[in-house]
């Protein structure tokens, strides 16, 4: 009974999110993605509404679940019935035989990849922060009508569980175990394998459309799998940890920013910048480090956009617009985020110092230790195998192979952030700082893994010299 | 706009296909071969709503350890803030955390004993400490069976204690006990 009603909580937040994903792509998207692409954006849109949803309507009224249901039912179903032609056309495609039996084919990659990922998830415990930092946080929510309770945050005696964390993972998991009428740590480990799921899924359908060889497709879930960093260990889906929700967030933010590039200038073009922008709203609710994740997608897609729109006046308004329409959900919800915390009085945990400059000039002697320990975690075969150096030999072939803006942008969707994992360490109150490195390093890692894989599929070489367009995977606009 | 340009400009590409193919079967071979050692060597594990807390909580040596410190606990006050005691080496800090964790809403200190008696606060309660959590390696209490009250000298008062398992006891003050030291209980 407990499975059901789990698969009945997560079935009611995918229900919302589909309704969602229909409103911000269209009535008539220019490249329509598969409903392999739909059912991971609704199914990461649905659990990131149900979770925006328990927070707002907990700070008015105590009937947060009742209204978190009406207002999933009511979005889903408002979605589906606005955009039942988006729907339809994806529905009616009529695919080949060969589509199927590669439809087939990704399908039992991901499949392999997400019962490989449930069964380690279910053979481990908790980790440390997967019990202390998420699951308690969402023990409590689930005791107090879906809100924590704001004596949590002012409880110094409960400062190590990081009260400062966001709330996307505590509340979901509290949704769930609200539908099954008790908590359990064992059953919310079934959660995380899922943001894995979604990954593999958003990669499969990005490489076969982008590339349009469905190959790729059938291996992008493999590479994943083949990654222990995300099946075993801290920060794995198996360890209850947010760094594999993070990286799924993440790549769904990298690839909404593709396709604003990708339609820029196009009927889809609204719609895809509507998409980003709300990813904008949930990224930094995910984990703290997904504001900086978010900003460095969108600080490379508003470049591009900004060099490509050109210096003439009209031009260069319509490019202020798209970046602002970009950018203003995220920090809306950042300055929320922020004000929120300190309104409860919620200290920052004690790991870091503040960033300001004398700090990072008094700390910049640790260089040396920095880059021997990003050296020396990229070549951990034993937790990332050789995704790295793999990695880098693809950025080298990307660089010599491809043209125009997209040259640069997943090359540095990837070295940014991974610049910036490493430099936060600056700010590490940690002395020595090797300890901290050591134990936190290779889980902001695993939030660039799935766009590393991304780019070493999109990547592959052609074997063949005929040319691979994209049209092969994508429908065409219902309208 | 230009989609063409997310995929390569480059024809025919024998050589390069070739190193992505051998670099595919070496990451994949390397990564496989971890997973495998991994789950060859994965603890069976309890399932249940407690799993991972009774994990943590094994220290204590009874069944379903988690469930016993919540029903231990359940009597007291909302605003009854206690503290645990242990020495340094004898309680995993995830242990004491697990604790806090099951012990919601009360506020929970966590206090050090070293061997020479002196005692090292990690974490203290703002308010009054109404209750004591006494862990002791080994089983110090065995001879406590759970639900029984033997009352254990506190100043000049005898407070009701109950024994949780073999290393562990709860002892019960009031809202004027003063607890001159943790660490000489």
């Amino acid at each position: 009974m407990a499975v059901v009603l789990f698969a009945l909580a997560l079935a009611v937040a995918g229900w919302s999110g589909l309704g969602l994903t229909l409103l911000l792509w269209g009535r008539a998207p220019r490249r329509l993605p598969g409903l392999g692409e739909l059912s991971c954006y609704s199914f990461l849109l649905g659990t990131a509404n149900v979770a925006v949803t328990m927070q707002v309507t907990g700070w008015v009224t105590s009937a947060v679940p009742a209204l978190t249901v009406i207002e999933s039912a009511a979005l889903g179903a408002f979605g589906v019935v606005a955009r039942r032609a988006t729907l339809v056309a994806l529905v009616r495609r009529r695919p080949t035989r060969r589509d199927c039996w590669w439809a087939a084919a990704t399908v039992g990659s991901i499949a392999l990849m997400g019962s490989v990922v449930l069964w380690f998830s279910l053979h481990t415990s908790l980790e440390w922060d997967g019990l202390t930092v998420w699951f308690m946080k969402a023990q409590l929510a689930a005791t107090h009508h879906g809100r924590i309770p704001l004596a949590y945050y002012s409880d110094a005696t409960r400062e190590w569980s990081a009260p400062n964390h966001p709330v996307y993972l505590p509340l979901l998991s509290s949704w769930i175990f609200g539908w099954m009428g008790h908590t359990s740590e064992y059953a919310i480990k079934a959660l995380f394998p899922l943001h894995l799921v979604a990954s593999a899924g958003l990669l499969a359908g990005t490489a076969t459309r982008i590339t349009g060889r469905r190959a790729l497709g059938v291996l992008a879930p493999l590479l994943l799998l083949a990654t222990p960093a995300l099946v075993h260990g801290p920060g794995s889906a198996a360890s209850g940890y947010a760094d594999v929700s993070m990286a799924a967030f993440y790549l769904a933010t990298v690839v909404a920013g593709i396709e604003v590039l990708r339609n820029d200038g196009g009927a889809g073009a609204t719609h895809a910048r509507r998409l980003f922008a709300t990813l904008g709203v949930v990224l930094p609710l995910v984990k703290m480090e997904g504001a900086m994740q978010y900003g460095v997608v969108l600080l490379v897609v508003s470049r591009v956009l900004v060099v490509r729109g050109g210096r003439a006046g009209a031009a260069r308004r319509a490019t202020a617009r798209s970046v602002l329409l970009l950018a203003a959900p995220f920090l809306v919800t950042v300055a929320c985020w922020r004000l929120l915390l300190s309104s409860r009085h919620v200290a920052a945990t004690g790991d870091m110092l503040p960033v300001t400059p004398s700090n990072l000039i008094s700390q910049l002697d640790r260089t040396g230790v920095l880059l021997s320990s990003l050296g020396r975690e990229l070549t951990n075969w034993d937790r990332w195998s050789v995704l790295w150096v793999w990695c880098a030999v693809a950025m080298a072939w990307w660089l010599v192979t491809r043209r125009g803006h997209q040259r640069l942008l997943l090359p540095l969707l990837i070295v940014v952030p991974m610049a910036l994992d490493v430099g936060v360490f600056y700010f590490s109150s940690w002395s020595p700082v090797e300890a901290h490195v050591d134990s936190t390093l290779f889980r902001l890692l695993i939030h660039i893994t799935p766009v590393a894989v991304l780019l070493v599929v999109l990547s592959f070489p052609a074997l063949t010299a005929r040319p691979h367009g994209m049209a092969a995977a994508e429908v065409s606009s219902p309208g | 706009m230009g989609g063409s340009s997310w995929v390569t400009t480059v024809g025919r590409q024998r050589g390069p296909w070739l190193l992505w193919v051998a670099l595919t079967v070496v990451f994949g071979g390397v990564g496989y071969r971890q997973l495998v050692h991994e789950a060859a060597h994965l603890p069976t594990m309890a399932t249940g709503r407690d799993a991972t807390s009774d994990t943590w909580l094994q220290v204590l040596e009874i069944p379903h350890p988690a469930a016993a410190v919540r029903a231990a606990l359940a009597d007291l006050p909302d605003d009854a803030a206690l503290v645990v005691v242990a020495s340094p080496d004898s309680v995993p800090k995830l242990t004491s955390m697990v604790i806090t964790m099951l012990a919601w809403p009360h506020q929970v200190g966590f206090v050090l004993c070293n061997d020479d008696g002196t005692a090292s606060p990690e974490i203290m309660p703002a308010g009054h400490v109404s209750a004591v959590l006494q862990y002791r390696h080994g089983d110090a209490y065995e001879h406590m069976a759970v639900g029984t009250t033997p009352t254990v000298r506190v100043g000049d008062s005898d407070l009701p204690s109950v024994g949780i398992g073999p290393a562990l006891q709860l002892i019960h003050g009031t809202d004027t006990t003063a607890w001159p030291s943790y660490c000489s209980l």
